[in-house]
């Protein structure tokens, strides 16, 4: 399976996909005009990955790391960041070592609300951390 | 300032390209010291899911509508103690139960509340094909911690103008 890379735009965040040193980014704005069809394909690769995952490692040894840093992201696109999260739910229910690391300018921001919400909902512990 | 000026209007049915160029005007105020980066920031979620419940769940059931003078309008006041943010727009008259219930029920249940309701939908919603229009309205008073104020004006027998007004604490 190949590495995926997506180029910020204004309103859509950067994607990297980075099998080969098991670490997922998406960083910037998520606000797409059709949060549908931006989210799909990464979320069928994230999909086909850790289904093949579960079929081929063994998940005490396997580590990954989930990072986040949002400046800003709609409600629309929870939703989406949810799927993501809820998959890799699964290798962390099976004893993999899975690190979310969620990015936030100020205690005060929405973002840093955003990070404990779904963390809570999807109950898996956030490492939230101070952007420098 | 408390002239009721708006600092940002626009009059006419949104769209994805209209609310960017509105962002756009939004970041403009804040490069030029009008709005200081936490508020802006606030505003910002506040403006972009107000317009986007609209243009998504209002605007694209509405296939004619002819009362130029109820077309949607979405404006920001600059108020002594906080920014006055009034978004307007036709709705059709039998959504009018559900949102009313949805506003009256986010004015009702108080911060942990509406948490608590938020991660729920959340939760609820991870698969749904369609996204609940009332999880922005939540999203917005968790941010706001002020209550919502709403008035439908009746338009014709199909349509009353929808007004929703939020207030954005300077401190």
């Amino acid at each position: 399976m190949e590495n995926l890379y997506i180029e910020s735009t204004e309103f859509t965040p950067k994607i990297h996909f980075d099998i080969n040193n098991r670490k997922f980014e998406l960083i910037g704005t998520s606000r797409p005009e059709d949060v549908v069809a931006f989210y799909e394909s990464i979320i069928y690769k994230i999909e086909m990955y850790v289904n093949n995952i579960l079929r081929n490692e063994k998940l005490e040894d396997f580590h990954f790391n989930l990072l986040f840093d949002l400046d800003y992201m709609n409600s629309a696109s929870s939703k989406y960041i949810l799927q993501i999260l809820d998959y890799f739910k699964k290798l962390y229910h099976k004893k993999a070592k899975i690190t979310v690391d969620w990015y936030y300018e100020d205690v005060d921001d929405q973002i840093f609300e955003d990070g404990e919400d779904l963390s809570d909902v999807i109950k898996i512990p956030f490492n939230l951390r101070p952007r420098k | 300032m408390d002239n009721n000026k708006p600092i940002l209007y626009y009059k006419g049915f949104f769209n994805y390209t209209i609310v960017n160029k509105l962002l756009k005007e939004l970041f403009d105020l804040e490069q030029s010291g009008e709005l200081d980066d936490l508020v802006s920031n606030k505003i910002q979620i506040v403006m972009v899911e107000m317009l986007e419940n609209n243009y998504k769940y209002t605007s694209n059931k509405i296939t004619s509508f002819n009362h130029a003078e109820f077309f949607p309008v979405f404006k920001i006041i600059n108020e002594n103690k906080f920014y006055r943010l009034i978004a307007s727009n036709p709705i059709q008259l039998n959504d009018v139960n559900d949102l009313k219930d949805h506003l009256d029920k986010i004015n009702y249940v108080g911060l942990p509340g509406l948490r608590k309701w938020y991660k729920e939908i959340l939760k609820n919603e991870i698969y749904s094909v369609k996204q609940s229009p009332g999880i922005g309205l939540i999203r917005i008073a968790k941010v706001v911690r002020n209550k919502f104020k709403y008035s439908f004006q009746k338009i014709d027998n199909k349509f009353l103008y929808y007004t929703l007004e939020i207030l954005i604490n300077k401190k």
